[in-house]
């Protein structure tokens, strides 16, 4: 630089001077403080151990990519493999080293999940209580103690004989006036809260077909969304989920969910739903709440609870009256000519007659019958069937599915469905007239707060059908009702080297089979019993023929009702129905008593709320130190098997892993299926790899012939699936064409002929058979008395994005920012009942009059009249306080008990007072349908 | 001898005054009142004295007229500012060092282009090191371009009041440590952020700014290079 342009660039300079706004960024100190707090600090992370394994934060089931260094688990992103963690996920040849360059996402209960696993109040040893059930006095045993206490029994606890494993697996009756009942092994309960695949079909070959008990899992689903599953599996055959495909989708309406912030899988939903949102998509919230799904909805219709039914009959009445139904679709009889008819894979039985006599379709043996062109023929050898049809056959009125629908469907005016929904009728006309203008690109979709209810299986058909209305079943962009699935890891299919289903007993030598019926009598038919045949109707308890998946909350009251007979031991597993169950802690007084349960064993990973009141807990591994094989939701089109795999090593050396809890179980007890060659020949069972490794090399070797993962022997297909965290469909392959890849094919029940001819076992009548909108009922039929005068408010409850069931209450990052005013009520009930933000309230219901008390939440985004708890909080248990250990108080986190829970104010049936109200058919208990009243204390 | 320290300190403070000036407009969001402080008789005549006979002085002389005469843009200038170094979309230019330094194109799909990188905690030291701390209400991060610019500021007030008082060791202790910040990071990589601003800007003042500050950061770069032959 020359003199001149120097002394320019110093007068330029001074210039700008005056031009400055700010004095910088950045100050000087003595003792400087760093940047931010909380970085991410990568240096723990370079060179540690990459391990790929399914998160178990919530029921999503994400990949996970975590790093492991000296042992510890240090971080935690999203397996990119995985679809719920990346669009699109890598290819699956990828190489595993190169994908430890990239990242998927996983939610903040999933990063948080170290905190879980390294949570401090975990159980470390067996315990054995030293007081009365439920004291909180406790006292560390061995191992070796509490499997021979629970295998031989004896007097344990000093009030009297108790019968152990050994003693109580008999294959006498129970009772031999009622030999359905079964053997005294179904004594034992098997009850797990979260247990899932690869896990629960270890546990059910334990109870079932080891030790020969008929109650085997008993698990949560039915305080989750079981009535979903079980409307739909009433509507489908072997389907029984259904989601949107978002990413070809035009239109979606949600009842009774919050995508954005629950559901499966929640993120993969969250991330796809943006994609759709800035493609133009329209998102319709049908929510009371006004949810972050609402947020980001172009509409919110805030919907009085328990009502999605009326709702969706009103949709058919204008989509009707509209000539907005897919007649075409509609008259296709059988599924060939739904194909060369419009390509259809699917078709309905609109066009089927029933009998007026025995509810029951028409048929001609086997072969179900429709008219076509006024003429009876079969179902099978039509192209085209008549949808209005009234007529008589030898005698019998029948009348067409679609006619009996249609007459259902005009009982009401949209005004009146819009009365029972506490919307304007327009809301209901303006969704009708948007979900019909896209094809088959709109889907109507539908989870928890739809189905929670009394009505729960019904709204669920109800939701359902609405789709088969518009015809877009399995077509891209329309509603897809199988997803990718997943590779068979129990085998049965061609390409699996290993039948664990066992259908040639191979694999499980001197394999038991359980009979009987079971303790919350789900998949039971009352009118088989003895007791049936002495009693008739009303059965003493409810029972649930439809309800595959379990009656969780049926549990523990038939335990204490020793009903249809006495369990002598229960052994529950990552369970906490006291604590999640509507009116769970009514449940708590059931199993206190040893002369009516006279063992009770948890499982679990720190003293939950129902683990406090067993015998023995004995302490199990975390999720990130287990093993298991996750599948997704058909929100994910591709296939896919996650796998679940330890990533450190375990925080507490004295925890095992369920697998191995049972296999110790049952080596000591002689039972079959253990041991040396306890696989069958050449393969033992003393660990549990030896157990998942038979399920690897399923997903590994794939379904069909050819279809197998690279490598030259079985232990490098393994390798190449356990280094990837599981196996996954390349993204490419979501679609076939017009359809989804891996679409459901086959038929569509608007009529379903099995419902409506079973009837209830409380009231002896018949089951509807079509959609249908029922009010709030109890057991015996009766309609729940409103109380509105007493009770002015509806409470409802949700997930908050942070927080699943009752785990996440242990992280400090969660509850951090989890609000302090938990009970939240609508600004303008706030100011009625002189309630500010903040302020100290008391909610109660008939059921529960002391009720629970919490800080409220003022908001603009409730619907007035409804008062809503998020679920996850309120512990009583869960080390917020401490208990006694080895005669001393054991440490606590005060603020993981902190906030409360709507659980505890939720009705009780009316007719069994020990229960909360439940859906009769699927089994779901009622989350939504309590009226409650609040004041300020 | 004198004379040529003072000259060399008086160069410093200068720098450093430049180095501020891009820092504060690229820290900060163009409001009425920067705006107007910038587009003034004074601005025109620094721009031309700082970078005599560079195309993009006449850029932001003619910018600065029309805003002088009514002509103003702000809400233009607003929008392009939040979307080139706010807002992650289309325009988003990415304005921290680790993301440059860890992967060569931070915009690849699926690479690992992380904030608050190795880079991001080498520079955030290297502040400390110097007692700085950041502002209270500043919630950037360590490795904004702006921020790197304020440092080397920061090193040239130092160097040169090091001169000003004689203490020569001082003074080169100072020159070195920015010398070596030039090199191994601010240089690294703000021609390839720059070079985005300027593809990605949607008025040509941000284009204008970007081309100034990179022609500027070569200039420093020749100097060094001279010094260090010298
Ligand atoms: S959505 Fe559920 S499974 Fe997925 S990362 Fe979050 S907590 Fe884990």
């Amino acid at each position: 630089m020359s003199a001149t342009s120097r002394r320019n660039f110093i007068k330029g300079a001074m210039a700008l001077s005056g031009l400055l706004m700010t004095g910088g960024c950045m100050s000087e100190s003595s003792q400087p403080k760093n940047w931010i707090s909380g970085a991410p600090d990568p240096d723990m992370v370079e060179g540690a151990k990459v391990v790929r394994t399914v998160c178990l934060g919530c029921h999503s089931a994400c990949g996970l990519q975590v790093k492991a260094k000296d042992g510890v688990a240090v971080k935690i992103d999203g397996n990119p493999y995985h679809p719920n963690t990346r669009e699109p996920q890598l290819p699956y040849a990828t190489d595993p080293k190169e994908a430890e360059n990239v990242n998927g996402t996983v939610c903040a209960k999933g990063g948080a999940t170290l905190q879980t696993m390294y949570n401090p109040y975990r159980l470390q040893h067996p315990l054995k209580r030293v007081g009365p059930r439920g004291s909180g006095k406790w006292k560390t045993i061995t191992w070796e103690q509490a499997y021979g206490e629970i295998i031989d029994g004896g007097d344990l606890f000093g009030e009297g004989h108790v019968d152990g494993l050994k003693a109580i697996r008999s294959f006498d009756p129970i009772d031999p006036g009622a030999p359905e009942l079964g053997p005294k092994a179904n004594q034992l309960s098997f009850m797990a809260g979260r247990i899932e695949h690869g896990r629960k079909e270890f546990t059910d070959r334990w109870f079932e077909n080891c030790y020969g008990t008929v109650n085997r899992r008993n698990d949560h689903t039915s305080i989750c969304e079981t009535s979903h599953h079980i409307g739909l599996d009433l509507c489908f055959k072997g389907s029984h989920h259904i989601k949107p495909d978002i990413m070809s989708a035009e239109y979606i309406i949600f009842f009774g969910t919050t995508p954005y912030e629950a559901n499966f899988p929640m993120q993969a939903l969250a991330r796809k739903l943006n994609y759709f949102r800035e493609r133009g998509g329209t998102m319709v919230i049908v929510d009371p709440r006004f949810s972050n799904s609402a947020a980001k909805a172009a509409r919110w219709i805030p919907i009085l609870p328990g009502t999605d039914a009326a709702f969706a009959l009103g949709m058919m009445r204008w989509m009707m009256e509209n000539d907005r139904i897919d007649l075409e679709y509609l008259s296709f009889p059988n599924a060939k000519a739904a194909k060369q008819g419009a390509g259809h894979l699917t078709w309905s039985n609109a066009t089927c007659l029933v009998r007026d006599d025995d509810r029951k379709l028409l048929k001609d043996g086997d072969n179900l019958l429709v008219m076509s062109n006024g003429s009876l023929a079969s179902a099978e050898e039509v192209k085209s069937a008549d949808l209005l049809v009234d007529t008589t056959v030898d005698g019998v009125r029948v009348q067409s599915v679609y006619k009996l629908l249609r007459d259902r469907v005009m009982e009401r005016t949209i005004q009146q469905y819009a009365g029972i929904c506490g919307l304007d009728a327009a809301a209901i006309e303006r969704e009708a007239d948007d979900f019909t203008s896209h094809s088959r690109k709109a889907t109507a979709d539908f989870y928890r707060g739809s189905v929670q209810h009394t009505n729960g299986t019904y709204t669920a058909r109800t939701l359902g059908i609405l789709n088969f209305l518009i015809g877009n079943i399995s077509w891209r962009g329309g509603c897809e009702a199988h997803g990718g699935s997943h590779w068979h890891e129990l085998g049965g299919k061609p390409g699996n080297p290993y039948d664990i289903k066992d259908k040639k007993k191979e694999f499980l030598p001197g394999k038991v089979k359980a009979s009987g019926v079971h303790i919350d009598r789900h998949k039971n038919r009352y009118e088989e019993t003895t007791e049936f045949k002495k009693n008739g109707y009303p059965a003493k308890r409810p029972w649930f023929p439809f309800a595959y998946n379990h009656v969780y909350q049926e549990v523990f009251p038939s335990i204490a009702a020793q009903y249809p007979y006495q369990t002598k031991c229960l052994i529950t597993y990552w369970n906490n129905v006291v604590y999640s169950a509507p009116a769970g802690i009514r449940q708590i007084e059931a199993v206190k008593n040893p002369k009516v349960l006279p063992l009770f064993v948890a499982i679990d990973i720190v003293m939950g709320e129902t683990s406090s009141l067993a015998d023995y807990i004995l302490p199990c591994r975390h999720f990130l130190e287990d093993y298991g094989t996750p599948h997704v939701a058909p929100t994910i089109l591709t296939t896919t098997s996650g796998l679940r795999q330890p990533v450190a090593e375990p925080a507490f050396k004295d925890t095992k892993m369920l697998e191995q809890i049972f296999i110790d179980i049952g080596l000591k007890m002689g039972l079959p299926g253990f041991g040396k060659d306890g696989l069958g020949p050449g393969r033992d069972l003393v660990e549990p790899w030896d157990w998942y490794k038979l399920l690897v090399a399923n997903i590994a070797y794939g379904d069909k012939e050819g279809d197998s993962v690279p490598g030259a022997t079985e232990e490098e297909k393994v390798r190449y699936v356990v280094e990837r965290g599981g196996r996954f469909e390349d993204y490419k392959d979501a679609y076939k064409g017009p359809y989804t890849k891996h679409a459901y094919k086959g038929p569509c029940f608007i009529y379903n002929e099995e419902l409506a001819t079973s009837s209830d076992s409380m009231t002896g009548e018949f089951y509807d058979g079509l959609p249908v909108y029922e009010p709030v009922k109890d057991c015996l039929g009766r309609p729940v008395e409103n109380m509105a005068a007493e009770y002015p408010f509806h409470i409802i409850t949700y997930h908050p994005v942070y927080h699943a069931q009752a785990r996440t209450a242990a992280s400090p990052w969660l509850m951090g920012v989890t609000p302090e005013e938990v009970i939240q009520i609508n600004a303008g009930d706030a100011e009625h009942l002189g309630i500010k933000h903040g302020d100290m309230v008391r909610v109660y219901s008939e059921s529960n009059k002391d009720g629970v008390r919490g800080k409220a939440w003022v908001m603009e985004a409730i619907r007035p009249g409804i008062i809503c708890i998020p679920h996850s909080l309120g512990h009583w248990q869960y080390s917020s306080k401490s208990f006694e250990l080895d005669d001393k108080p054991t440490g606590s986190a005060s603020w993981i008990g902190r906030g409360c829970s709507a659980n505890p104010v939720m009705l009780l049936d009316p007719h069994l007072k020990d229960v909360c109200l439940q859906d009769p058919i699927g089994g779901s208990s009622s989350f939504y349908d309590t009226r409650v009243a609040v004041e300020k204390v | 001898m004198k004379h040529e320290i003072a000259e060399a300190a008086a160069m410093e403070r200068a720098r450093a005054r430049l180095y501020t000036f891009f820092s504060d407009l690229l820290l900060n969001p163009p409001t009425a009142e920067r705006l107007d402080k910038l587009f003034t008789v004074a601005g025109e005549t620094a721009m031309e004295m700082l970078f005599p006979g560079h195309p993009d002085v006449e850029t932001f002389k003619q910018i600065s007229w029309r805003h002088r005469f009514g002509r103003r843009q702000d809400q233009d200038f607003l929008l392009d500012y939040e979307a080139l170094f706010r807002v992650p979309g289309e325009s988003y230019v990415h304005p921290f060092e680790s993301v440059y330094r860890q992967h060569d194109d931070p915009h690849a799909k699926g690479g690992k282009a992380a904030l608050w990188g190795r880079e991001a905690r080498e520079v955030a030291q290297l502040y400390k090191d110097e007692g700085l701390q950041p502002r209270e209400h500043f919630d950037g991060l360590p490795d904004h371009l702006g921020v790197e610019l304020e440092f080397v500021a920061f090193l040239s007030c130092k160097c040169a009041a090091a001169m000003e008082c004689g203490d020569q060791d001082k003074a080169q202790g100072f020159y070195a440590k920015r010398a070596a910040f030039l090199a191994e990071h601010l240089l690294a990589w703000s021609g390839k952020c720059l070079t985005r601003v300027g593809q990605n800007a949607s008025t040509p003042f941000y284009a204008a700014l970007a081309a100034l500050l990179k022609s500027f950061l070569e200039d420093e770069k020749y100097q060094m290079l001279e010094a260090a032959n010298f």
